[in-house]
């Protein structure tokens, strides 16, 4: 009796455990194979949006310098009839103004930069979020830079203009809605003393950065800076003209 | 006897094999595919934006070729004084200079009536973070013109916690604060509802409304733009 009994355990047991290999190795392998072919295609997705990435960012330095050649062109020939004409004088100069207040062309002028960076000591424990910088805080700084008096700013060469948007989305900065990563280089044009003093002020951005994050700031006077210009100033504008228009039909 | 104590000692050896097995088989099933494809929805996202920047600079392009080409074939010369007083009429606009009108979106933020008279905390401030961060998410998702109060967002505008007031660009400004934006009204509205801020000002016992309206007036900058420490980069210099 008591041997057939312990025959009867493990011949269960035994099934059992056969089986749980047989289908263990199968699982894992069916697995193994479709997960390396996986990746595999994955891998190559990867590599072509890689190219087509890296084949509009050429394209875009193309077209940016062609289109700051054309405009220069463009105030070239306003500028001969401002040579002709006294009336075309005024607005010349005005638009000439106009254009740099605006950050439709290239300036350069003394000023500051600062430089956002995320904190290099991260530990594992803390909270992260203290000790990278988020869109707030450069928009914190440039806040404080115009009311200082800054006149002109750009953020990793991407000026900002009237409609300048300062965002984040999932992981990236965007400036201008184009990608930007650490360290953020706020170049500002102003008088650098006053720049540096409004920053500094007791209760000021930069000691709330202090207080209130990680993050490395670093701040630097120039007596040169060169600040690029803002691109995309008529694709809002048609946009909007063309949906009142399809209002008023 | 002996024979009854082996049977609990090959399960719990058998028990230890198969929870082992069922561990590997759970990580090389977990692994990698996860990661791997929020890299790719990643990387699309970039790929989106680079176009997007890509179309911008070509729409700028070809404004600049017409504008290029009516400077060059003028009709007659009061024609192209014509041209260039449009330029700056069109950068006046953008810039802030003039006022404009067009279909958009009215944003009230106001004190919420209390019933029971529950005492305002200190977290019933709205803050200069608060409207900058409207006004960011608002240009980002193309807004043309914003005003606050009547107070025109320049190039150069400030938005910032003077005391217990809120200045743009050195004007105070108190609740109930009016945000008139020109732009698509479905697509603000919708930026502003995708971003939770209804939820976010109850918090702060503010009650936030928007309107959609067919003709919205935001009005012009009454400063100038101040341009002391910079000038006109030059090529080559």
């Amino acid at each position: 009796m008591k041997i057939k009994k312990i025959h009867v355990y493990l011949t269960l047991v035994l099934l059992t455990f056969g089986f749980m290999i047989s289908y263990s190795i199968q699982f894992t392998k069916s697995i193994s194979s479709s997960s390396s072919a996986y990746t595999e295609t994955q891998w190559e997705k990867k590599q072509k949006l890689q190219e087509k990435i890296l084949d509009e960012q050429k394209q875009i330095q193309k077209l940016a310098q062609q289109l700051q050649d054309i405009k220069q062109k463009v105030s070239d020939s306003e500028n001969k009839m401002g040579a002709r004409e006294a009336e075309a004088q005024e607005i010349l100069k005005e638009l000439e103004e106009v254009r740099m207040w605006t950050g439709l062309v290239p300036v350069q002028g003394k000023g500051i930069i600062v430089s956002l960076n995320d904190s290099s000591n991260l530990p594992d424990s803390a909270n992260v979020n203290d000790f990278i910088v988020h869109e707030e805080n450069i928009r914190q700084v440039v806040n404080e830079l115009f009311s200082a008096g800054a006149e002109a700013i750009s953020i990793n060469g991407q000026r900002l203009s009237t409609n300048s948007a300062i965002r984040c989305v999932g992981p990236t900065v965007l400036v201008n809605e184009v990608k930007t990563v650490p360290p953020f280089e706020i170049s500002a044009i102003g008088e650098p003393e006053t720049l540096v003093t409004a920053l500094q002020m007791p209760g000021g951005v930069l000691q709330s950065l202090k207080e209130w994050t990680n993050i490395e700031v670093k701040l630097e006077k120039k007596d040169r800076l060169d600040l690029p210009a803002y691109a995309g100033d008529s694709l809002n504008q048609m946009r909007v003209e063309a949906s009142n228009k399809e209002g008023d039909s | 006897m002996r024979k009854t104590r082996r049977i609990p000692f090959t399960i719990t050896v058998i028990s230890v094999i198969i929870g082992y097995m069922l561990a590997v088989q759970f990580r090389s099933y977990n692994t990698s595919a996860v990661a791997e494809s929020k890299d790719i929805s990643q990387m699309r996202q970039d790929l989106q934006k680079v176009m997007e920047h890509h179309q911008r600079i070509l729409t700028d392009i070809s404004k600049y070729d017409q504008l290029l080409y009516e400077y060059e074939n003028p009709q007659n010369q009061a024609d192209s004084l014509k041209t260039m007083k449009e330029e700056l009429q069109r950068i006046k606009n953008f810039g802030g200079l003039a006022s404009l009108e067009g279909k958009g979106l009215v944003i009230t933020i106001d004190e919420m009536n209390l019933d029971n008279g529950e005492e305002l905390s200190s977290l019933s401030t709205v803050f200069d973070d608060d409207l900058r961060y409207i006004v960011n998410e608002l240009f980002g998702s193309g807004a043309l013109a914003i005003s606050i109060n009547g107070n025109r967002m320049t190039p150069t505008t400030s938005i910032r916690n003077v005391g217990e007031s809120i200045q743009v660009d050195n004007k105070v400004i108190a609740v109930p604060y009016t945000i008139d934006v020109i732009g698509d009204p479905d697509v603000l509205e919708s930026a502003m509802k995708l971003k939770g801020f209804e939820e976010y000002f109850k918090i702060i016992n503010k009650k936030i409304s928007l309107k959609k309206l067919d003709k919205v007036v935001v009005p012009a900058y009454d400063g100038k733009g101040m341009i002391r420490y910079m000038k006109p980069l030059k090529e080559g210099s």
